[in-house]
């Protein structure tokens, strides 16, 4: 070790014992590898500061060291150990040992984090079991309506599910404690069912409410009358007005599904004109007859 | 090493061992009565003196800076054996563990 003290302190050959000092102790709190326990490199380098330091800080060497009598090496330190060599070499026998560090993540109670709350109260290794995934079809009315169902696990017994009344497609249904066993007396995870509604042949659910296309006659359509419409709840009776349109829309409140908050949805019924079946002679004289259909336009909003 | 020769190669006097033991700095064991220190102690010591001969730390400032160092050990060594154990994890679960752990960082832009 011959290089320059003052070099390596990053002071120049006329700085005062107080600039030294302060030289010192900002690359020290930079190199010192207890402060840097990660960084295998600064050791060297704070064993060259700290014999620069020693050298310096001491006016009679200071002195000599100037005049040329001596050089750095009378400085070299003696092998050391850090503290930060013993410190990493066990968690378990040392005595220093403390885990303040990650006593907060053993507060959840999955697997990962009691291991970390184990370590850190030093007590015996407990967690809750895993939950399970699975998810299940369900008819569109029994999810309107609720229903009671059976699962079947695949290695497990069949489980009473009960499927609330308006229960959405994608929700999950929760059975405490039918997951994996816990560990070390820990609770039981959960068996969670993703509940899939099987689309209905024309009713469509939006949210709470319920839509639907009725179709009526023409009949209807022009003189309005009573109609029966069904419903999830079962069927009831509408009275349309006279010249009732397709795309006429009805509102059924409080029909559709039931709210999660108490209360229900809407039903919104379209309707829709139909022609008879086959095609009727007298329906057709009529129409050649009825010289006012040949007025209407009802394109003409479309332009063109 | 006893309580003589501790001080003697620290160059310390017993006032201020006494004032590093109570403030709990080291925790010397104890044989047939008396004061019993390791060569973890002695480095641990090394680093007491660093910090209050040379770079102008006060007593709260060692007490702090002791508390911070033993926590941040505690974290190396158990970050330490997290990675023991996920490197004898299968092909499978590896790759996925360090598929997950370069999207955290490219969240967290490191």
């Amino acid at each position: 070790m011959s290089r320059d003290p003052y070099e390596l302190l990053g002071v120049k050959k006329d700085a005062t014992q107080k600039e030294i000092q302060s030289a010192f102790r900002k690359l020290a709190k930079k190199l010192h590898p207890d402060l840097n326990p990660g960084d295998k490199k600064t050791e060297e380098r704070f064993k060259e500061i700290s014999a620069a330091y020693e050298l310096l800080s001491d006016q009679e060497k200071r002195g000599r060291f100037d005049r040329g009598e001596i050089d750095m090496s009378g400085a070299e330190q003696a092998q050391r150990h850090y503290y930060r060599d013993y410190a990493s070499a066990a968690n378990a026998g040392n005595p220093y040992h403390n885990s303040a560090g990650f006593a907060d993540f053993g507060d959840s109670d999955d697997i990962f984090s009691s291991f970390f709350s184990r370590r850190a109260r030093g007590g015996e290794f407990r967690a809750q079991g895993q939950d399970r995934h699975y998810s299940m079809e369900v008819d569109f009315l029994d999810a309107v309506n609720g229903t009671k169902t059976q699962i079947r696990l695949p290695d497990g017994p069949a489980l009473d599910l009960q499927v609330p009344p308006g229960t959405r497609d994608g929700q999950t249904l929760r059975l405490r404690g039918k997951g994996e066993p816990g560990i070390g007396g820990g609770r039981s995870g959960d068996a969670l069912v993703e509940i899939r509604v099987r689309a209905h042949r024309f009713y469509v659910r939006d949210g709470d409410d319920i839509r639907f296309d009725l179709p009526i006659t023409l009949r209807e359509a022009v003189l309005g009358g009573k109609v029966r419409a069904p419903t999830p709840s079962g069927p009831v009776n509408l009275t349309l007005p006279p010249h009732s349109n397709t795309g006429k829309v009805l509102r059924l409140k409080g029909k559709g599904v039931a709210k999660k908050g108490g209360g229900a949805g809407d039903i919104y019924i379209s309707l829709k004109i139909v022609l008879p079946d086959a095609p009727d002679l007298h329906l057709s004289e009529f129409m050649t007859g009825w010289t006012a259909g040949e007025q209407q336009d009802p394109r003409k909003s479309m332009g063109e | 090493m006893d309580d003589l020769e501790f001080r003697r190669f620290l160059k310390i006097d017993v006032r201020a061992l006494d004032v590093w033991v109570e403030q709990g700095w080291l925790l010397p064991q104890t044989r047939d009565g008396a004061r019993d220190f390791r060569d973890t102690d002695v480095a641990r010591a090394q680093l007491i003196l660093d910090l209050t001969r040379n770079m102008g730390v006060n007593d709260a400032g060692v007490d702090l800076i002791m508390d911070l160092i033993d926590q941040i050990h505690g974290l190396r060594g158990t970050l330490r054996e997290m990675l023991a154990a996920m490197e004898e994890q299968d092909e499978e679960v590896k790759r996925r563990l360090r598929g997950k752990l370069d999207e955290l960082c490219g969240i967290h832009g490191l």
